[in-house]
Order: C-alpha cells, then structure tokens, then sequence
C-alpha cells in the first residue's frame, strides 16, 4: 500500500530522472542550435523545482502531521515540541538537510534560468547542463543513500525531539541560511564553466554571473554572521568565532568567494585575470561542497568516522570529480581564451585587485591548510595533531590588516595607471588621521597590535568619507543639491562605487568590533556562595540564589545575578540559565545571560550550580555591538547595491566609471 | 595556467612573492606552537611524553571520579578513561555544559608525574546536529554521530 509519505520519494525520483533529460537536452541543444530542445531543458528545469517544492512540503507536512512512522521525523521532532521547532527539524538531519540542499538550489535554477531564458544561448545551455549534473548528484544520494521519506517497520508512539543545541531562534535561521549560501555558490560556478565553454568570458557573461554572485556572496555572509551570533549566545565562552574546523570550511568559500567578487572587476575593466577569475569560482564551488561534506560526515573530529559514513564516500566521489574535471577544463581552455595578463603598474587600480584576491588567497590556503593537516598528518602515518586557533590567529591576523590597509588604499587608485602626486595628494589626510590614532594608541595602551588595528580602521574609514566628500562635492558644483542630497544620489546614479564603499564602511565597523571584542576582553571563572558579590570592571554583581523551573520538555535551572554599575542607583537582573531537555538528560544547554550596554556587553555564563554556591564564567567584551552592527549593515548594504537600477541609468554609470 | 605573461611590473611581482613566502613561513612558524599532539589515555601511558609537550587528550569522564576541592569549587579532579587505561586530570576553571560522568571529553594540557594538568577542557563539541542517542534507535546505520 502506497502512504502519504512515499509520494515524497516519488517525486524525487521523478525529478532525478527529469534532470538526466533536461541536462542532455541542454548540451544537445546548445550542439545542434536546436531550439525546441533548449525549451524542453528549461521546463524541465522549473518542473524540477516544483517536484522539489512538493517533495520538502510532504516532508514538512508529515513533521506538522507527527507521522512517527518516518524514521526521520521520528528521529528529530516529538510532540511536545512547539511549531516553529517541529519545522526547523526538517533540516536538522542529514536527509533534511540534504533535501532543503537540492530544494533550494532547484528553485534558485528555475528562478534564474526564468531571468536569464532569452539571454546568450550557448551560456545559459551550458549552465543548464552543468546546474543539472550537480542537482543529479544530490538527488542521487538523496533517493539511494539518504532518503528523508524512509518509513520505520512499525509507528512509533512518540520521536525522539530535537538536537537541544538547535533548540535556539537563531538555529531557525542559521543553518538553512548557512546551506543556502553553500548552495548558491553553484549557479556562479554553473555560469563560469558555460563561460568556458562558450569561450565567452567578456561583458555579457559578467552581466549574467554578476547578481549570481551577490545572492551566494549574501547568503553565505548572512549564515556567517548568524553562526557566530548563535554560538556567542548558546556556547557560552564568550566569543563567536572559534576557528573550529565546522566554522572554517564555512569561510573558505567565503574568502575565495570574496576574492572573485573583485576579481571580476579586473575582468570587467580591463579583460585581465579572466581564467584566475574562473579558478576562484571552481575554488568556491569545491569549497562549498567540501564544507557541505565536512558538515555532514563529522570527518574532521576523527579521521575513522569518515571511513564508516558511506555518503561521505559520495560526497568526496563528487567532489574530487568537479574538481578534476573543472581544472582540465581551465588548462585546456588556457590556450584559446586570449587572457591578457599584463600588469605594468604597481599602482595601478588592478593591481590593487591583483594583491587584495593573492591576500584572500593566502588566508584561505592558511585557514585550510590548518583545518586539513590533522587529517594529512594522521594519513601519513605520523602522531595525531590538532591546529588550535592561536594558528590562525597568527597567521591570518596580519594578512587580514594588510587587507584592511588595502581596502582605503584600493578605491583611491585608477585603472591602469595613477598620478603618484594626486594619490599621496589624497592620501595626506587619512595617513595623518592614521598616525594620530596610532600614537594616541599607543600612548594610551602601549599595545602596538591593538593600536595598529585600531588605526588601519580609522584610516580606511577617513579615505571612504573622502571619497564620498569628493564625490559628493563635485555634484554640489555640477547640480544645485546640497550635500544631503547629493550623498544620497551619489548612490543612486552609481551604486556599484558607492554602494561598494557602504559594504566596505560595514567592514571597517565589523573589524573594530572584532578587534575591540577579541582584543580588549576581559573575564573571571568564579564560585559564589549564595549573597555573595564580586566585581568585573565597572560592574558589582551579586548572587542571590538558583531556582528549577519545570516545563512541558524540558526543565530550566536558572540563577539569579543583580547587577550594579559603579555612579548608578539602578540595579538590573541575570539570569543565565541551564536547561535540560527530556531525551537528552546529558547533553544541557546553556542561555547565556548577556547585559548590551553600549560600550561592551556583560555575558554570564552558568556553569555549575550545588546547594550554596554556583560556578560562572564571566565576560566584558568591549565593541562586540559593532560586529553586529557592521555585518547587518553590510547586507544592507548589499541590498541597496543589488536594488535593480533602471537600465538606462545602469548603462551611463558603466560608461562614465570605465 | 593564466596565459602568456607579456609585461609584469617588478614592484608588484616583488610584493605579490612577499605576500606569499610570507604566508608560507607564518604557517610553518606557526603551526608547531598552536598544535597538540593527540592521544587517548591508553597512547598517553605508553609513550615518553615530555611534560613540555602540549597534549590534547581524549577520552570519557569515568563515572563518580569528578572530585571538587571544597575551598575552591573551580579547582576539579577527575579521570579520563579508554577501556582500561585511566589518566588523572586536574582542570581550575568553569566547566561546560556537557561537563560529567560519561562525558566525551577533550582535554589540553601538559603530562607529567602520572597527572595531566590541563588548562582547556572542552566536551564533544556540537559540530554534528545529528543526537548522540542516534545509535540507539538507529543501529543499523552506522554513521558514528
């Protein structure tokens, strides 16, 4: 007898089937110009998205619907969970996630391949072809190896409910966000490989990768940002970047992602770096299965649990064959593209670009390398090693403020070449703003690191607020604005430029936040009897007791802290709180209490309570507020420069900056 | 790989091989400080361990065997287990949540006279999002979440 649940699976074996047609077609299409093919691959593509649509709505359904006869629902959700949490289970697992994988980035395909329908042909054949290939892969593992719609023998009364570390708002956002930016990478990478292909690497096939690539580049930065808010709420020691190998292979793609994102500027401009360009895409897309692998197999925790994973197998299988078959494309390719690779001055603007994509390079193969050689160093037969973060602290730490340096210095040069006089000519206000911070700094702290830091900030920040100053000046003398106004339409007449300073005026307020907070942090571990007081900075805080509250799942042991700021009458209330969830007794989770005031953050973390004393970890982090501010303000940022312009307008921005 | 190389300035060819030799030795230079070795209690006993070796041991918390001091709660004591080998630790400092008996642990110090002294102590860390009691109801996958 057929159930609800395995229509599920027949849509997605439907869909498997439909994507080897519509990837054929495609390619066949592209060969022989046949253009009832090319419509044939196309609605393919949307029905795909459909069947898709349908296959995670039946997954959803049956989690709403408690079908505890689903051994993956029965395995993530029971009934006392509450509705948003029941539905965030979906990808709480491996075939969820899976599922949510191929979902998305089915309807990512549809929606684009819809765009871009009328546009160069052979491009978008190709693309299809390609974003075909790679959704069969996921299929595949998806009805042979990890089929979300597997049915138990008999029905279970009750599930087993979810994971207690996902049972936070921001695990409602974080890893589908973090999933989607992996999964995006792929329509750029699809695109890059038609582009090959094609051998039409120029202005049309940039106007095609262009918005492509912001929505990966945004969606994997939104999945950043929400990875370290959930772990510097839920974890509870005080950071939220651990360089851990699951948060590395997340930023992998993002480093080589971030490159590519200038690199293509560089192509754009100047016809330059074309096949670097195209080595970054296949780079990001690599590193974006490999982080989805790495999520899913647990592989970097023990070297034998990978052995045992067999949908690792596939994924590393999938992985080293892209990967293979992408680089021969790139040498083969190397011959007929006519890449010009000429870089006669220093100071030229694409050279800047040329530096800023070997820096993010650089810390990429850093982070990398630190995260894999564990691996390496085992499988060579030598003692096991693990990397902590001290590594990459140190190693990408000055890479990334030379980054920052270049990111004031970068905007100011021109294309080809640059008046040294006018560059130093601009440059004398943001050095001398430079070096007083600096010697303010260090005349104040006497830490050189922190004060460098610090500087390279207010430097970059005074060469943007020229630039806009400059910008913003001339219109004032061209147009009748005032400089409100001509600010404001700085950015509407060309938003690529100043659009482009917005995201990197968010950098700068996200880096002095993360060296503010990771430089400046200050913290105490302590046991305190109950009434108790003690002191951290220019806070008293005193402890005055712990309760257990029963609830429907789950049992909070919360202890109460008042909280008195030195010159303050008022007083203000923690409690951090440990909860423990039925199913999962010995894994508690932490609710880290966390005070905002403006100027750092007072974060408690409750580590042990007995009769008459409880243990905390107690932390000040100076400016964590900016790191949240700086990343929100980045993918503002990103929306307004996403923000479609009218064509007209988009056509003389394009014409004048070039 | 990026085609013929026609005219490239001396300055930035200098200052792209800086970068890059750079990075290589800040990765050689750093990558022996910032490293543990890893070993399991039973690898721990068996070897000649230096106590100015940097450890990182890993293992279970043996049930009953945490042992808080009275005067200093934060100062703790317990045994990490392997099968049989055992190894005794002492840790100062807040513990966190997953911390007690049965605890997969991990645990980063030095060794010396028969006791680890640790400065980190981190449980299983949550990299997976699939539950640990997975192997109880699912024992015929054998994916080792």
């Amino acid at each position: 007898m057929i159930s609800f649940t395995d229509f599920g699976y027949i849509f997605l074996a439907s869909s498997l089937v439909i994507a080897v047609y519509a990837s054929i077609a495609s390619l066949v299409s592209v060969r022989s110009k046949n253009a009832y093919l090319r419509t044939h691959a196309l609605v393919s593509m949307y029905l795909i998205a459909l069947l898709m649509v349908l296959a995670a709505s039946v997954l959803v359904y049956s989690f709403i619907n408690q079908d505890f006869g689903l051994r993956y629902v029965t395995m993530h959700s029971n009934t006392s969970m509450p509705l948003y949490y029941t539905i965030a289970a979906f990808y709480s697992g491996q075939e969820g996630s899976l599922l949510y994988w191929s979902t998305t980035l089915s309807i990512l395909t549809a929606i684009t391949l819809f765009i871009y329908r009328n546009a160069n042909y052979k491009i978008i054949g190709y693309s299809t072809t390609i974003l075909a290939v790679v959704f069969i892969f996921f299929v595949y593992v998806l009805v042979f190896h990890a089929n979300p719609f597997e049915r138990l023998p008999m029905d279970m009364p009750d599930g087993q409910g979810l994971n207690p570390l996902l049972r936070d708002p921001g695990m409602l956002v974080h890893p589908p966000l973090l999933l989607a930016g992996y999964m995006s990478w792929t329509l750029p990478f699809a695109f890059g490989i038609a582009g090959l292909l094609s051998n039409d690497i120029g202005i049309r096939w940039i106007q095609l990768i262009r918005k492509p690539t912001l929505v990966a580049w945004g969606l994997q930065t939104g999945g950043l940002v929400l990875g370290g808010w959930w772990a510097y709420h839920v974890l509870g020691w005080g950071g939220y970047w651990g360089w851990d190998p699951v948060e590395n292979v997340a930023f992998l793609p993002w480093l080589t992602g971030t490159a590519f994102l200038h690199s293509i500027m560089v192509v754009e401009r100047r016809k330059k770096l074309q096949l670097w360009s195209i080595s970054l895409l296949i780079a990001t897309f690599s590193l974006s299965i490999f982080g989805t692998f790495i999520v899913r197999s647990g592989i970097l925790s023990s070297v034998h649990n990978f052995a045992e994973s067999d949908v690792g197998h596939y994924f590393l299988a999938f992985f080293a064959t892209s990967l293979a078959a992408s680089i021969s494309l790139v040498i083969i390719k190397s011959k007929s593209l006519t890449d010009v690779t000429t870089f006669e001055s220093a100071t030229a603007r694409e050279s800047g670009f040329l530096i800023n994509n070997i820096i993010f390079v650089s810390i990429a193969f850093a982070t990398f390398w630190g995260t894999i050689y564990p691996m390496i160093s085992e499988a060579l037969g030598n003692q096991r090693i693990t990397v902590g973060a001290p590594f990459y602290e140190k190693v990408n730490g000055p890479l990334f403020l030379i980054l920052l340096f270049l990111m004031g210095i970068g905007p100011l040069l021109n294309w080809s070449n640059t008046n040294r006089k006018i560059l130093l000519q601009k440059l004398q206000i943001p050095i001398s703003v430079f070096t007083i911070c600096l010697l303010i700094g260090i005349g104040f702290s006497g830490d050189i690191v922190l004060s460098l830091g610090f500087s390279a900030c207010s430097f970059v920040f005074t060469t943007i607020v020229y630039e806009y100053f400059t910008g913003a000046k001339i219109r004032t003398r061209t147009s009748s604005e005032n400089y409100f106004h001509a600010v404001s339409s700085l950015l509407k007449v060309d938003r690529r430029k100043y659009g482009g300073y917005l995201v990197h005026l968010s950098v700068v307020i996200l880096a002095i936040g993360i060296i503010g907070s990771s430089g400046l942090q200050t913290h105490k571990e302590i046991n305190m009897p109950i009434n108790s007081t003690t002191t951290i900075g220019e806070y008293t805080l005193e402890y005055t007791g712990s309760a257990t509250i029963e609830k429907a799942d789950h049992t909070i042991l919360a202890s109460q802290i008042v909280v008195s700021r030195d010159n303050r009458a008022s007083t203000r209330e923690m409690l951090p709180q440990t909860i423990y969830y039925d199913n999962f007794e010995t894994q508690p989770t932490s609710r880290v209490a966390i005070i905002p005031f403006m100027k750092e953050d007072l974060y408690i973390f409750q580590s042990g309570v007995d009769a008459n004393s409880a243990t905390f970890a107690i932390f000040i982090n100076p400016l964590v507020n900016l790191v949240w501010v700086g990343s929100s303000l980045m993918i503002v940022a990103l929306m307004i420069i996403f923000w479609p312009a009218s064509d007209k307008r988009k056509y003389e921005t394009d014409s004048r900056s070039s | 790989m990026s085609g013929p190389i026609k005219k490239f300035n001396k300055r930035l060819l200098i200052g792209i091989l800086v970068i890059i030799i750079s990075t290589i030795y800040l990765i050689t230079l750093s990558l022996d400080a910032a490293s543990a070795i890893y070993m399991t209690p039973s690898e721990l006993i068996s070897s000649s361990t230096k106590p100015e070796e940097r450890v990182r041991l890993g293992g279970m918390v043996q049930p009953g065997s945490i042992l808080q001091q009275s005067d200093n709660k934060l100062e703790i004591e317990f045994t990490v287990e392997e099968n049989d080998s055992r190894v005794l630790v002492e840790y100062i400092g807040a513990t966190p949540d997953i911390f007690g008996d049965n605890a997969i642990v991990f645990v980063e110090g030095y060794y010396s006279n028969e006791i680890f002294s640790a400065d980190t102590l981190l449980t299983r860390h949550p990299d997976t999002m699939e539950p640990l009691s997975q192997e109880i109801i699912d024992s015929d996958s054998n994916d080792s979440y």
